[in-house]
């Protein structure tokens, strides 16, 4: 019998037998070229990218000439892609309105392993500071994975949340009102999606470093703890900034100016590995 | 019509100078990457995917993407399982959005025999051909994955780390489960039906 047959075979026999049943069994193999070939160039019309990471006080009133120039450029050319990097993370603006939206929000299950704060900062090599305004988060979550397309450099993530408060309004689609996720690295952890058409953004000064700001629907891509991406819908209002190193994104219902304030009060962080 | 798997060489050399002249904007070199690893790329998806409409799509969407971030490539890294670790998560993630699926074992069943064979060595193919692919379908994704590149495509140890992002340690280890598994899973399909993961 052809089952007790192949279960008496070893490791490679058995694989080697798979490999020569299943080589004919393949299904034709589309051409792709051209359909790649046209997003690319289709993508490619209006070039754009900047890099966001950088902090130096010096360089300030350059970037932010760079950062309003671009930004201005790619809101009249609608056909425009942009492209810009926060450390870990990536915002891309596309043209238009989304034709589809994921359906889904993150969950806890999404953003790590559930932890207490110590044992996250153990795991991800730092300790994040807090917004002294929220006090102590009622969830903390660390992931440490590799990021696709970065395969040697690993990404800690540090992800909290805290419960919606007189001052902090329930995130649409969410339990939590603030969630604040602390990425290590400069590994692509996390690709932001918008839309010219439905949402707003722009720049935003966190205790005097460049970041970013951004409300409405809008898709993220985030870097799972397989090391695989998932996609989700993110209703919240987004500020990202950099900091010791650090990336950070706070999501809450907070119009621009509490962010900023909120992310203001936010500590120092601390690194016990040296 | 069906294409024969060839295993695709790796060239190193070739490949990293081309990742380079994309990553500088050169779409026809990336359009030489492209024709080069389509085919595994494709079967990689097949195989995460399990649908022909999921694969050819993700393939499509991950060859734009890997462009994209072709940037972000480190230079000399081999491109192959760099790339197809962007082709089997964008297929994991097409098909958990998807409610098709197409059981390995209906595409095996459906081969001709081989003019050149006996009837009896030709049916003997059949039935291991049969017993295996059903075997293998019932497989979760990541067994599946980790046979298919280590027995389908022969990619090293090393490859396959690289492309499923895990040490070669954990690459031996998994394989020799996948392994046992697929063979305690050897039973006549008279008695199995394809159980969606989901």
């Amino acid at each position: 019998m052809s089952a007790e047959r192949l279960r008496a075979l070893s490791d490679d026999e058995l694989g080697a037998r798979l490999r020569v049943v299943t080589a004919s069994s393949w299904p034709e193999t589309p051409d792709v070229t051209a359909a790649v070939t046209t997003s690319i160039r289709g993508a490619e019309r209006h070039p754009s990218r900047i890099p966001l990471s950088l902090g130096l006080p010096s360089r300030r009133r350059t970037v932010l000439v760079i950062v309003a120039a671009v930004l201005a450029l790619a809101a009249a050319a609608l056909a425009a892609k942009l492209v810009i990097d926060i450390g870990a993370v990536s915002v891309q603006v596309l043209p238009g309105r989304p034709t589809a939206l994921p359906s889904v929000t993150a969950s806890g299950a999404d953003l790590g392993r559930p932890v207490t704060i110590e044992r996250a900062a153990e795991i991800a090599g730092f300790r994040p500071g807090m917004p002294a305004e929220l006090g102590p988060p009622a969830r903390v979550w660390v992931d440490r994975t590799r990021p696709d397309f970065a395969p040697t450099e690993p990404v800690a993530r540090i992800a909290m949340a805290w419960r919606p408060q007189p001052s902090l309004p329930r995130i649409h689609g969410s339990r939590y009102g603030a969630v604040l996720l602390v990425f290590e690295g400069e590994g692509n952890a996390l690709t932001k999606t918008l839309f010219e058409q439905t949402d707003r953004y722009g720049e935003a000064i966190v205790d005097g470093r460049i970041g970013f700001w951004t409300s409405g629907p809008h898709e993220l891509e985030l870097l799972d703890p397989s090391g695989g991406t998932s996609r989700f819908l993110v209703e919240g209002n987004v500020l990202l900034w950099q900091a010791e190193g650090l990336t950070y994104r706070l999501e809450s219902m907070l119009p621009k100016s509490r962010a900023i304030h909120l992310a203001g009060t936010i500590g120092p962080a601390t690194f016990p590995e040296g | 019509m069906v294409t024969e798997l060839r295993p695709v060489g790796g060239r190193p050399t070739d490949d990293a100078e081309l990742a380079m002249r994309a990553r500088d904007g050169d779409v026809r070199a990336y359009e030489e990457l492209v024709a080069r690893y389509q085919e595994v790329a494709y079967r990689v998806a097949w195989v995460v995917a399990r649908g022909a409409g999921e694969a050819e799509d993700a393939v499509q969407e991950a060859f734009v993407k890997a462009y994209q971030h072709l940037p972000r490539f480190r230079p000399g890294a081999p491109f192959r399982p760099w790339l197809l670790r962007i082709v089997a998560n964008e297929a994991r993630n097409r098909a958990r959005s998807s409610r098709r699926r197409e059981g390995l074992a209906l595409r095996v069943a459906a081969q001709p025999a081989d003019a050149a064979q006996s009837p009896e060595a030709a049916a003997l193919e059949r039935e291991d051909a049969e017993l295996l692919a059903a075997a293998l379908g019932r497989l979760s994704e990541r067994d599946r994955l980790v046979i298919a590149y280590r027995h389908l495509f022969e990619m090293s140890e090393a490859e396959t780390a690289e492309a499923l992002g895990v040490r070669v340690g954990t690459v031996k280890s998994r394989l020799s489960r996948a392994m046992n598994r697929l063979r305690a899973d050897l039973v006549p399909a008279a008695n199995t039906e394809v159980i969606d993961e989901r």
